[in-house]
């Protein structure tokens, strides 16, 4: 709701009146009204009556509010008569308390809305607002999207839209699970490319420089390459492949070089990968049962748990034979 | 600690029971005086005295008179814990300046200290030996004397401290020598050779409380001087290593390798090992000192140095476009980024490689919120804050709140990850140690396991060893007399001697070996972490001084 006192509560003592002189006003107005022009017009009222009576206006969709451009360069905001068309639109024949369902549906976008907020903001009960939009949904009005972001959570939008990526989690999620499979394999495959790519550098140039240069790849490359493979049904964008050299980074295994533009080129740098070969082999530490041991905080000298006593360097020394 | 705990171990190894309890008296007191450790060890005095005076010729020990006039000792763990690292410093010994250098190193740290004299007599000797065994020529003690030369004039020998004498000609302080003279050889002596003091074990000479001994102090001038391996340069010279063995493996060729060993060593010489960034070095002077058995074209030089500078800023930077570039090393952050890459690894192996990738991301991001993990690493956001909560549990990651309002309230409040790289090297540093304290009790315990079976097999090997040699004796004595049948009769005595160990104590002892063979490795491995991590913390303890005149690796 868009106006500037967000506590008006009380109960408004003649709002029936004003409301109707907005409304005449607006249609006097085509072009939009605003604060100003509602105020003298209606010298008597005070400015939580106007707001109370734009909001209920607001809510009950018969109005709706624009920002424009003003003379300094502050926005102000314009109210201006709801257009039939959309007001009745596909919600015809419906209600007041459908329409505005309907609307604040629509205002999420393809985002959604969550049914708390719904009824937060259409101050309907809850058995009410549940009928609503069971009925809206039966006819196809809107449909529930169920969220990855938690596993209970539903949000609704309108039913012709397509839901976002941060609702359905993009590529990765398979019928709201994470498909970390597909993940991992389309990482491994990403890798296998660079470090193909590292190999033939190395056997094609003796320069070192040549070698270094010739290991990189851009994103383009990598995605195409993963198309050509045709290992993956959905179809994956470039952003989705960035997605995955980027967990290969975390990963410590490829490294990001931005390459800078020409002077004078209006392009930005671009980003280019490489194969990373480890700096050290897995540590000492790791390398002995205790690096890995659950209960090394326990392990005492004379203790329930000792290195005499320990299995797991038992284990370890006839691992070796 | 797990440090302590360790060292004390193997202080017991090397120097037995009572040093150790001793030992551990004055580490866990801080500093005591001899009467102290007596009377809370319950050792008599003399023994304690006796003890600590092992301990200062090792230079484990310090002393210093306290406002009562007592002696203080104090015990430096650190030194204890080098140990570990003799076998790596005397192969790094053989590998700079041959055998004979190994042999006065090796003396040096397994009896602490001597003078050039007597070293070079006895380790000559003890050489020459060798290499008759060997059927190889003897060498002169002067090849001796040239190496310990040279083992001074790169800093891995140094001078010992002196004792400082109060009236009553007590010791009662160490003082190290003067930084011109630490690394200084004495003027070559002439003619009159004072032979006096050879060949007696250098421990009398340190005197300590009370012993008095005139002659020697009156002509303390060169053949007094006492001398001791510099663990310092040595560790410095490791740590060396592994940036060049970093860079070789980063960019998966040894040359690469070669170019920052080249830089490392001009840099020795020129920068204080405690300084955060090498001096700089110009292009030329490393084309210069690059070894001409690399065969490596100028080009390939330069292009060597653009690939260090654009791919491993941590390690080697460009400081100027003078001289053809100058080059520096990085050396703090060069291990810096070594101590993460271990700690990625410890990472890695302990909660798996989907934790690593939550971790890098934390490091890299630096403060990160958890939503913001969970984006970024590809995978169920479940998954990813059960990763994320081990690593905390064990204090791999740390939270900073940020509160935005006054009453921390958590739904208002940011919680940010982050990583405390140093608390992490804490952490796994520590682990280290009880893992190579775990280690070595392990070893020890596998030794004494077979101790009864081992020493069977050697006396059965004394025993056949002086049977073959008896009949070889009468072999050559009666020459044809020795028929067939008393040549068998000699084989089936043998054979019958063979059999005092069975198969299955023979399989028990190969076994016993093989582990002890595979626990030592390990612990070459473990130090090598351990090493690292202490390198790193030990840069970020203090800030780096602002550079001293010259010569820093004196203690
Ligand atoms: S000795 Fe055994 S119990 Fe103790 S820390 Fe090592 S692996 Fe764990």
């Amino acid at each position: 709701m868009a106006t500037a006192a967000p506590n008006i509560k009380q109960e408004p003592v003649d709002d029936g009146d004003f409301e109707g002189r907005i409304v005449l006003l607006c249609q006097e107005h085509t072009e939009g009204i605003n604060d100003a022009i509602i105020k003298a017009a209606l010298p008597l009222s005070d400015s939580v009556q106007r707001v109370t009576a734009l909001n209920n206006l607001l809510k009950t969709g018969r109005i709706t509010v624009f920002q424009k451009k003003g003379t300094s360069d502050q926005p102000v905001l314009l109210y201006r008569l709801k257009d039939e068309a959309t007001t009745a639109g596909p919600v015809k024949g419906a209600d007041h308390q459908e329409k505005l369902v309907y609307q604040i549906i629509s205002e999420a976008g393809n985002k959604g809305v969550w049914i708390r907020e719904i009824r937060m903001r259409s101050n309907l009960g809850v058995p009410q607002l549940n009928k609503l939009v069971k009925n809206m949904e039966s006819k196809k009005l809107i449909k529930a999207v169920k969220s990855v972001a938690a596993a209970k959570k539903k949000v609704y939008m309108l039913f012709d839209l397509e839901p976002d990526s941060t609702i359905t989690g993009g590529a990765w999620y398979n019928d709201n699970k994470f498909d970390h499979e597909f993940a991992d394999v389309l990482n491994q495959q990403c890798l296998r490319y660079l470090e193909s790519k590292s190999a033939s550098a190395k056997e094609r140039h003796t320069d070192p420089l040549a070698q270094q240069n010739g290991a990189l790849a851009t994103a383009d490359e990598v995605h195409r390459h993963i198309t050509e493979l045709g290992i993956s049904t959905i179809k994956l964008t470039v952003n989705d492949i960035k997605d995955v050299l980027n967990t290969l980074i975390y990963d410590g295994k490829i490294k990001e070089i931005t390459r800078v533009a020409a002077a004078g080129s209006t392009e930005e740098g671009q980003k280019l990968y490489r194969l990373l070969k480890p700096l050290i082999p897995t540590t000492g530490l790791m390398r002995v049962p205790c690096g890995v041991c659950p209960v090394i905080d326990q392990c005492q000298d004379e203790g329930a748990i000792s290195p005499a006593t320990c299995v797991y360097l038992k284990d370890w020394l006839n691992g070796i034979l | 600690m797990s440090k302590t705990d360790l060292a004390l171990l193997i202080l017991r190894d090397f120097h037995g029971e009572i040093v150790a309890k001793i030992g551990e008296c004055i580490v866990l007191s801080g500093c005591a005086t001899v009467r102290q450790v007596a009377l809370s060890t319950g050792i008599p005095q003399a023994k304690v005295k006796r003890a600590v005076l092992i301990l200062v010729q090792h230079g484990i020990a310090e002393f210093e008179q306290n406002k009562h006039g007592f002696i203080d000792y104090k015990v430096d763990v650190n030194k204890i814990v080098y140990r570990l690292q003799f076998p790596k410093i005397m192969r790094c010994a053989e590998l700079l300046y041959g055998d004979p250098a190994k042999f006065m190193v090796e003396k040096l740290l397994f009896e602490g200290r001597a003078t050039m004299k007597s070293l070079i007599k006895t380790e000559t000797q003890r050489l020459n030996e060798c290499l008759r065994a060997q059927g190889d020529s003897e060498v002169a003690p002067s090849l001796l004397e040239e190496r310990f030369e040279k083992l001074v004039k790169t800093h891995f020998l140094k001078r010992c401290s002196v004792p400082i004498k109060d009236a009553r000609g007590r010791a009662v302080s160490l003082e190290a020598p003067s930084e011109e003279l630490v690394f200084v050889m004495p003027p070559k002596e002439s003619g009159t050779e004072r032979v006096k003091q050879e060949g007696e074990p250098p421990s009398k000479k340190l005197k300590v409380e009370g012993e008095v001994d005139h002659a020697a102090a009156a002509d303390s001038a060169t053949s007094e001087i006492y001398w001791e391996v510099n663990y310092k340069r040595f560790l410095q010279h490791f740590r060396d290593q592994v940036l060049v063995a970093a860079v070789a493996s980063r960019l998966d060729n040894e040359k690469a390798g070669e170019v920052l060993r080249t830089i490392l060593r001009h840099c020795e010489k020129t920068t204080n090992p405690n300084e955060y960034v090498s001096q700089p070095i110009s292009y030329h002077e490393i084309q210069a000192q690059l070894p001409r058995d690399l065969g490596m074209a100028k080009q390939t030089l330069e292009q060597w140095l653009k690939i260090l500078t654009d791919t491993m800023p941590e390690f080697v930077s460009k400081s100027a476009d003078s001289g053809g570039g100058m080059y520096a090393v990085s050396i703090f952050q060069a291990l810096q980024t070594l101590c993460t890459a271990h700690i990625e690894s410890v990472v890695e192996e302990r909660f798996g490689s989907k934790s690593l990738r939550i971790f890098r991301v934390i490091l890299m991001k630096r403060q990160v919120e958890q939503t913001t993990i969970e984006k970024c690493v590809l995978m169920p956001a479940k998954e990813a804050k059960d990763l994320l909560y081990k690593m905390f549990r064990e204090h791999f990651v740390h939270v900073t709140e940020l509160a935005k309002t006054p009453d921390h309230a958590p739904s208002r409040t940011f919680y940010l990850f982050n990583v405390d790289l140093q608390k992490v090297a804490r952490v796994v540093l520590d682990r280290s140690y009880k893992a190579m304290k775990n280690v070595v009790i392990k070893q020890r315990l596998v030794v004494s396991e077979n101790k009864r079976l081992r020493d069977k097999e050697n006396r059965k090997n004394v025993v056949i060893a002086s049977l073959q040699k008896q009949h070889s004796d009468l072999l050559a004595e009666h020459g044809e007399g020795i028929t067939d049948e008393m040549k068998e009769e000699w084989e089936r005595e043998v054979d019958a001697i063979k059999s005092m160990i069975t198969h299955h104590e023979y399989e028990q002892l190969e076994k016993a070996s093989k582990f002890i063979h595979h626990l030592e490795a390990s612990q070459q491995q473990l130090d090598s972490t351990i090493f690292l991590l202490e390198s790193y913390l030990a840069m970020t303890y203090k800030p780096p001084t602002p550079k001293p005149a010259r010569d820093p690796l004196g203690r």
